[in-house]
């Protein structure tokens, strides 16, 4: 079941959605008369590679991954490596198991997709490119595979598109939350154990196959062609300065209206609850942004603009773009664990803090729900917290300290009340056991 | 786990094999010796080569011997390594070849097969022709030697009259195929550790004949004149009777120069040049694998028996046991030479009735417990059989000997090789107790204290000869 | 020293002494009828090690059996990720080995259970995947994902034929296989029960679910209830609950779920007992 597609603010610009505002456009026709494939043509006709790179550069377009790493920069490493074989990947994986983002994207515009992702192709010089999705989500995988085929007989990609070869091929990918990790994902592509490597070096230097790769999310390559069409300063003035463009951003929990909807970058928290989320009256406990490994934010620093630096000086992160409100009826310190115990179940065990300091969280976690915390634990948490973010070699379980420590750190009377005198606020947590929990 | 059946064995099993063979080789010969007999060529045959055997019974029986002695080289050189590595082990406090037949015993035999079953090769830019034989010459001058040991009253190879020049000669063969092997090796370490080892064999080779003039003077001063002091059987028999007849007694200087020698001659731990392993890997045996390097190994341990039989022969009383055992025998009622057919038993005394009585069980219950103890998981009757079996093996064998042979020959035998076989052991005890001593030390010690100590001790023979000669009787 | 005044008695003594040890009683230790008693501290033998809390450290990733260069680990016994066994470890902390752990403390002979899996299997319709997938190790996902097509689950026999044929190592396959939700090493019996367990479906008593369901199925989250005809499992919805948490029920979504319901939903599985595939 897919949430429905919220509307923003008035003066929210429509991008990644524009297409789809009024259902999905999964066939060409229609999608082409609402203007996919424009940009392509104009790329691959009038400009060059270099130029489409210098536009996507000059417009600051970030991966939607949660990284926010520049786009226009991870294009021109890969380019600028020396060996010829070169491959484009698609992170449609999404990790987050509540979230639905991306694929409601990849099912209501896939040619959106397709695209962003022949650019991509065409641009890194890539002969060979690769839509990941969940297997979890067939619907959006096969709208994917009927835009591509769709794709191939307009002569946009496949053999003699262009002069180049460019083979685009959907491929459904099982795996736990560490998947959506990109060197994760091309192990997974490669049909490995699914653990992620060292980096450096970077898959654009060995990625998949060991060739340079570009590995984006779905959202990112989405923007491609209408930065392409509509020109690098376009782009530049959505959203904020520094954080140009917009983001998709799914509303769940104690809002009014759930869903999903296209924010800028630099839109508050609270705008985005109060107008979209229809929750104008409500007061919310905390609010968790970016999913498990993501942080909460109490209400009184729901100001907070949505960008990837400001949510991580909150101790959020932006990650896959979810935002689940939560009110009173919600014990903080129990989501936190649960949450906690999630990533240390995902944890691919590669690294021992990932493997056995996340689990040492979620016992942290799951000591303080029943009242058992030691004086000292504290600080075991903050130093274990750091020892993973130090240590983990994917940057998904690197902030797996996030929930409890940021339950700590703005809801230490909550805290508290359970470490030290074995009380919930909430009526969730008994001493005992954890009811409405999931015990391992 | 495979999912494709193993296909079905065909073709003749070994066993098969084996026994069609014999029964080939057992039809061929069936059908040969009738044709023969048949046709009388076989009748014929036969008496020629009698006719001729008996014409050249001597080179006959010259054959004879040197078959022999090479068919006893390789079973002593094997049990001479057992000892070897059993008696070092447990100076080692270790156990040594334990799995590999009883006791370990087939260790060494597995070794000597390892050997025979490596690559063999010729290097390139060896010379040839020498490279090969040199591991011959040097086998034989040890196997060649044996022909003039006496092992038992009337069993020496062959009785020559120079039999102890013939031995220094024969031994001195080694030098040479030490010499051919380092040179021929296309390798100048190779060739070092040639030289070295001939600088070495050589240098105390002096010191080794010299340390024998003392005997040879006594011999000839004291034995019968008739024959050649040099002969190694008389100077057996001139040390017969109780142990003070032995020269270790009357010339202690010359069996201690001489036993050092002998070490040396053997390439034996202290000097053991050519194995020093940690200095110039396998010496002049560099080049060398597989039975061609085996060949060196069995030369180096047939040395050491040699020259160990050689000083029980020339000091240590041969074949004699040390003890007068006629009157020994007089006691039971029994005169020497002792024939089987000699014994009859309604004169014999009760002692000597009840000896049989008393052998077999007593080698039952030897053999038995020592199997129980050490066979940790045989019971005693399991034990006891094995040991029964083992106890009627050993006398049928000694038994047999006297039968083919004498008595004394039977008594001689045991005497030689249990004194010989101590004195490997000594040698082998010497190996794991010293270390090593430099070449340039070993050669100061052959020159400048062994050869002029044998010197000295000729000189004191030869003085005290005359004193006695002339002055005293 | 005496031995530096008279000139050849070290050799005597050294002589002497070295006989003397033939007499000492030998160290050698003949393995393996005497073995060298080993100390609990020692850390060559395979342990999985508690916390202080009592819980097993063991995070059942499965590196150590997939990197064992001579893959000599295996594992078996209960885990809370659904999918595989933890063989080596304390069996009496799993309650499926109980009986075989209180077995082996009283000294009589017990059948071990790692090798119930290598059942001999029939290996043909492997030679078509092997042959897909060109024997290449580097397909090894794709050729187990046709194994468990054919066979409906790994087992160890056909992990063990594709690691023969391909060149890879059986604990390679076994570590790719574990690091995969979607390929299961047990044999699909009965009815499968999967509740999520993300945030979303846990605020809407996803966890309260979970447990009425271990309760009255009668067993834990990768378990199988007592009667063999119900599995318990995790999965993860991606997002598709909506006021209730995501339940599947062979692979078919419950519209809602509640507590309540668990009692005659399990009841009404373990009634209807067809052979059903996992989902």
């Amino acid at each position: 079941m897919s949430l429905p597609i919220l509307t923003g603010a008035a003066d929210w610009p429509q991008m990644l959605l524009a297409r789809a505002a009024n259902g999905a456009v999964a066939d060409i026709e229609v999608a082409e008369a609402k203007g996919a494939w424009a940009a392509f043509k104009k790329a691959t006709t009038e400009l060059t590679p270099e130029v489409v790179l210098h536009t996507i550069t000059e417009s600051g377009l970030r991966g939607r991954g949660g990284a926010g790493y520049p786009t226009g920069s991870k294009w021109r490493d890969c380019v600028a490596q020396a060996d010829p074989v070169h491959y484009v990947v698609a992170n449609g994986f999404e990790a987050d198991p509540g979230a639905q983002v991306d694929r409601v994207l990849m099912e209501l515009d896939p040619h959106a997709v397709v695209e962003g992702t022949a650019i991509a192709a065409w641009v890194v010089g890539a002969e060979a490119a690769i839509i990941a999705v969940s297997s979890a989500a067939p619907l959006a995988a096969e709208r994917l595979r009927v835009a591509v085929e769709e794709a191939e007989e307009r002569g946009y990609i496949g053999r003699g598109a262009d002069g180049r070869r460019l083979e685009i091929e959907v491929r459904e990918v099982t795996g736990s939350f560490v998947v959506g990790e990109e060197t994760v994902l091309l192990r997974a592509l490669e049909g490995k154990r699914a653990q992620p490597d060292q980096r450096p070096p970077y898959p654009t230097r060995e990625g998949l196959w060991g060739k340079p790769t570009v590995v984006n999310n779905v959202k990112t390559l989405a923007a491609v062609p209408w930065i392409v069409a509509n020109g690098a300063g376009a782009y530049t003035s959505l959203g904020s300065a520094q954080t140009p463009g917009t983001t998709l951003v799914q509303l769940g929990g104690a809002v009014g209206t759930p869903g999903i909807v296209e924010v800028p970058l630099g839109a508050t928290v609270r705008e985005i609850l109060d107008g979209p989320g229809g929750s104008a009256k409500k007061k919310f406990k905390a609010v968790l942004v970016g999913g498990p490994t993501g942080g909460f934010l109490p209400s009184n620093a729901l100001d907070t603009p949505f960008n990837y630096e400001a949510l991580r000086q909150a101790g959020a992160v932006g990650g896959s773009g979810t935002l689940l409100a939560l009110d009173e009826s919600a014990c903080l310190v129990d989501v936190a664990t649960l949450m906690t115990r999630y990533l240390s179940y995902s944890a691919c065990g590669k690294t021992i803090p990932c493997r056995i300091g996340i689990k040492r969280l979620a016992e942290l976690g799951t000591a303080s729900c029943s009242g058992h915390v030691r004086p000292s634990d504290a600080q075991l948490l903050n130093e274990l917290a750091t020892d993973i973010r130090d240590a983990a070699l994917c940057g998904l379980e690197a902030d797996a300290g996030n929930p409890l420590l940021s339950v700590m750190r703005y809801f230490a009377p909550e805290f508290e009340a359970h470490s030290l005198r074995g009380e919930c606020p909430a009526g969730v947590c008994q001493p005992i056991s954890l009811a409405g929990a999931v015990s391992s | 786990m495979s999912a494709a059946a193993t296909p079905a064995p065909h073709g003749v099993s070994l066993t098969g094999k084996i026994i069609l063979g014999l029964l080939a080789i057992v039809v061929a010969g069936a059908l040969g010796f009738f044709l023969l007999w048949v046709t009388g060529l076989g009748s014929a045959l036969v008496e020629w080569t009698v006719d001729t055997g008996e014409a050249n019974i001597e080179i006959l029986r010259f054959v004879a011997a040197a078959t022999g002695v090479l068919l006893f080289t390789i079973p002593a050189a094997f049990v001479i390594i057992y000892m070897e590595l059993k008696i070092i082990a447990q100076m080692n406090m270790r156990v040594g070849p334990d799995r590999t037949g009883p006791f370990g015993a087939l260790a060494s035999l597995m070794a000597g097969l390892k050997v025979l079953s490596k690559e063999d090769y010729t290097p390139r830019g060896v010379d040839v022709p020498v490279y090969t034989l040199a591991p011959a010459v040097t086998f034989l001058a040890s196997v060649l030697t044996l022909l003039v040991i006496p092992f038992a009253p009337g069993m020496a190879g062959y009785y020559m009259e120079l039999g102890l020049l013939y031995f220094f000669a024969a031994s001195g063969l080694g030098v040479v195929g030490l010499m051919m092997a380092g040179w021929s090796s296309f390798n100048k370490y190779s060739l070092l550790g040639g030289i070295r080892a001939a600088a070495a064999v050589i240098s105390y080779e002096l010191p080794l004949i010299l340390g024998t003039f003392g005997v040879v003077l006594l011999a000839g001063a004291f034995g019968p004149a008739d024959t050649s002091p040099l002969n190694l059987g008389q100077i057996v028999e001139n040390q017969a009777g109780w142990v003070w007849n032995w020269y270790a007694f009357q010339q202690p200087l010359a069996l201690i120069i001489f036993f050092i020698a002998a070490t040396a001659e053997a390439g034996r731990t202290p000097f053991d040049y050519t194995e020093a392993d940690s200095e110039l890997v396998a010496g002049f045996a560099t080049e060398y694998s597989g039975m061609r390097f085996g060949f060196f190994f069995f030369a180096e341990y047939v040395n050491v028996f040699i020259l160990s039989a050689l000083t029980v022969t020339l000091f240590l009383g041969g074949y004699h046991l040390g003890v007068d055992i006629d009157p020994i025998l007089g006691f039971f009622g029994v005169t020497t030479p002792l024939e089987m057919s000699s014994i009859d038993p309604g004169s014999l005394g009760p002692w000597l009735l009840a000896i049989p009585l008393m052998v077999p069980p007593v080698l039952t219950l030897a053999f038995g417990g020592l199997l129980w103890m050490v066979k940790s998981g045989w019971g005693i009757i399991k034990s006891l059989v094995v040991g029964f079996l083992l106890a009627n093996l050993l006398v049928g064998a000694l038994f047999t000997f006297w039968a083919l042979f004498s008595f004394e020959a039977l008594l001689g035998v045991l005497v030689f090789f249990g004194k010989s076989f101590g004195l490997v052991a000594l040698f082998v005890m010497m190996r794991a107790t010293y270390p090593r001593v430099r070449i340039d030390q070993m050669m100061n010690f052959a020159w400048k204290w062994l050869m002029p100590a044998a010197l000295l001790n000729i000189f004191i023979t030869a003085g005290a000869i005359i004193i006695i000669k002339e002055y005293l009787s | 020293m005496r031995t530096e005044r008279i000139p050849g008695l070290a050799i005597f003594k050294g002589l002497a002494f070295a006989i003397r040890q033939v007499f000492r009683p030998n160290l050698t230790v003949r393995y393996p009828e005497e073995q060298n008693p080993i100390s609990p501290r020692h850390r060559g033998r395979l342990i999985l090690l508690y916390d202080e809390a009592g819980a097993l450290k063991c995070e059942t990733c499965f590196q150590c059996a997939q990197a064992c260069p001579i893959e000599c680990i295996d594992m078996g016994g209960v885990d809370t990720r659904d999918r595989y066994h933890v063989h080596w470890g304390a069996s009496e902390q799993y309650a499926e080995r109980r009986e075989e752990s209180a077995l082996r403390r009283s000294g009589r002979p017990v059948p071990d259970r790692s090798f119930d899996a290598y059942e001999p299997i029939d290996l043909g319709p492997l030679d078509e995947i092997l042959a897909a997938g060109r024997y290449k190790p580097a397909n090894a996902l794709a050729m187990l994902e046709g194994a468990q097509g054919v066979y409906g689950h790994l087992p160890v026999a056909a992990l063990q034929h594709i690691a023969h044929q391909t060149g890879a190592n059986y604990a390679e396959l076994y570590g790719l296989a574990t690091s995969y939700p979607h390929l299961h090493f047990e044999p699909p019996v009965g009815h499968v029960v999967r509740v999520c367990r993300c945030t979303s479906c846990t605020l809407l008593g996803g966890g309260r679910v979970l447990d009425a369901f271990r309760e009255h199925l009668g067993t834990d989250v990768g378990g199988v209830s007592p009667d063999g005809s119900v599995r318990l499992g995790v999965t993860e919805c991606g997002g598709a609950s909506v006021g209730s948490a995501y339940v599947e029920i062979d692979g078919e979504p419950l519209p809602k779920s509640s507590p309540e319901d668990a009692a005659t939903i399990a009841a009404a599985l373990r009634a209807n007992v067809p052979q059903g595939e996992a989902a």
